[in-house]
């Protein structure tokens, strides 16, 4: 588990650099006055998942970085995603942050050692980074939102429903950030040390899209922790008759 | 009754707000002019919400006796040797038919217990189950810890 806390000033200060970027002020604690303890134990469990969901991002996008750096990207993509690291630790202490408001961690047991991706092998640097960027943030970061929309909206409690909004709005710009990435990849010496990798791409994004929403899918089935964030409906889950546009590859494909 | 503006609002709000927010007048609005662009072309809508339907909410009223959420066994393992660790998940883990089963769920598919920021599958088997419940301490190791933590 991830500890937040410190003692020490100079550190503390970049705490609070990072929680100003965040895009809005959160709400109040959650009125839990009315709710069900089974209600607040599921929402609690849900949100200690989402504290790993977060932080695996976190390891995800520094290992992005990293590749990113070596193979020399532009300063602006550097950029972006140094700050794609600095929202999802953000996000990391807001899911910390709920769970307190539920009752804590105490009891729990958050493993969040060797969360990241598994080891590239052979994998050039550049196909490496092609991948996470057009699976983890073109395709996960997008279908994210369709499910962080749907807690959202089964979510009554006012501070759950702000902190989706938090989320919300940070991971569409995650999107949008993954697809400005990806066009970076189609010109010059990234294209082409990515060489045949970017004809694979459209059928990897199908695949991983198929798959994340078959997932979500399964586990919309209900149950205890609605109104906090922690559960919803097959109902609840809508993929509008969609603008969802294929990503630059599957464009630049057709 | 709740209003919840739709997701297009969001993306508005979003567009709107880091602009408010930006350090350097001269170069981020038209970074996030760029950006809100990109947004609107390219991210999903959501039409608003409307008002749940009754019969969407399946959840049964909370009994005296309401389940718990499921507990493990507890003990913290190094992650190599979690074999099959009982996961503790909400609602998303537990099918319509076992909600109100006291013992820990037997879930084997790697969906699971990803219920909000499934990731893509980079190797073909599960993740093992990030949160589980610790045991109980027994009462020794409770008088035995302050002594062992005081300066």
């Amino acid at each position: 588990m991830i500890e937040l806390e410190t003692d020490v000033a100079l550190l503390r200060r970049f705490v609070r650099d990072l929680e100003a970027t965040s895009p809005r002020e959160l709400a109040a604690r959650p009125g839990l006055d009315r709710v069900t303890d089974e209600d607040r134990e599921a929402a609690r469990f849900a949100w200690a998942t989402r504290i790993v969901d977060e932080y695996r991002s976190v390891a995800v996008f520094s290992e992005l970085l990293q590749l990113l750096t070596d193979l020399e990207a532009p300063f602006a993509a550097l950029c972006a995603v140094q700050r794609l690291i600095g929202d999802e630790l953000r996000h990391t202490q807001l899911a910390a942050t709920v769970v307190e408001w539920l009752g804590g961690s105490a009891d729990l047991s958050i493993d969040m050692r060797d969360v990241g991706l598994p080891p590239r092998g052979t994998q050039p640097a550049a196909v490496r980074a092609l991948h996470i960027i057009q699976r983890e943030l073109v395709v996960a970061e997008e279908e994210s939102i369709f499910i962080l929309d749907a807690y959202r909206r089964a979510s009554t409690d006012a501070a759950i429903v702000a902190t989706f909004d938090v989320l919300l709005v940070d991971e569409v710009r995650h999107a949008a950030a993954g697809r400005a990435l990806l066009a970076q990849f189609h010109t010059g010496h990234l294209a082409e040390a990515c060489g045949d990798a970017l004809l694979e791409l459209p059928a990897l994004a199908a695949d991983d899209r198929e798959t994340l929403r078959a997932g979500y899918r399964d586990t919309a089935i209900g149950g205890p922790g609605r109104s906090l964030g922690a559960s919803i409906e097959l109902a609840d889950l809508v993929y509008p008759a969609t603008r969802l546009r294929r990503s630059c590859i599957d464009a630049r494909q057709a | 009754m709740r209003i919840a503006p739709s997701l297009a609002l969001i993306l508005s709000l979003a567009a709107c707000e880091h602009a408010s927010t930006a350090t350097s007048p001269s170069t981020l609005p038209e970074q996030q002019s760029d950006e809100a662009a990109t947004t609107a072309a390219n991210a999903p809508t959501v039409p608003a919400p409307t008002a749940p339907a009754p019969t969407a909410r399946t959840t049964p009223a909370p009994t005296a006796n309401a389940t718990p959420a499921p507990t493990a066994p507890a003990t913290r393992a190094p992650a190599a040797a979690i074999a099959k660790p009982t996961p503790i998940t909400p609602a998303a883990t537990q099918s319509p038919d076992v909600k109100t089963v006291k013992q820990p769920l037997a879930v084997d598919e790697c969906v699971r217990y990803r219920i909000t920021r499934a990731a893509p599958k980079w190797r073909p088997e599960c993740e093992v189950p990030r949160v589980t419940k610790k045991a109980a301490p027994p009462a020794t190791t409770a008088t035995a810890s302050p002594k062992a933590g005081t300066p």
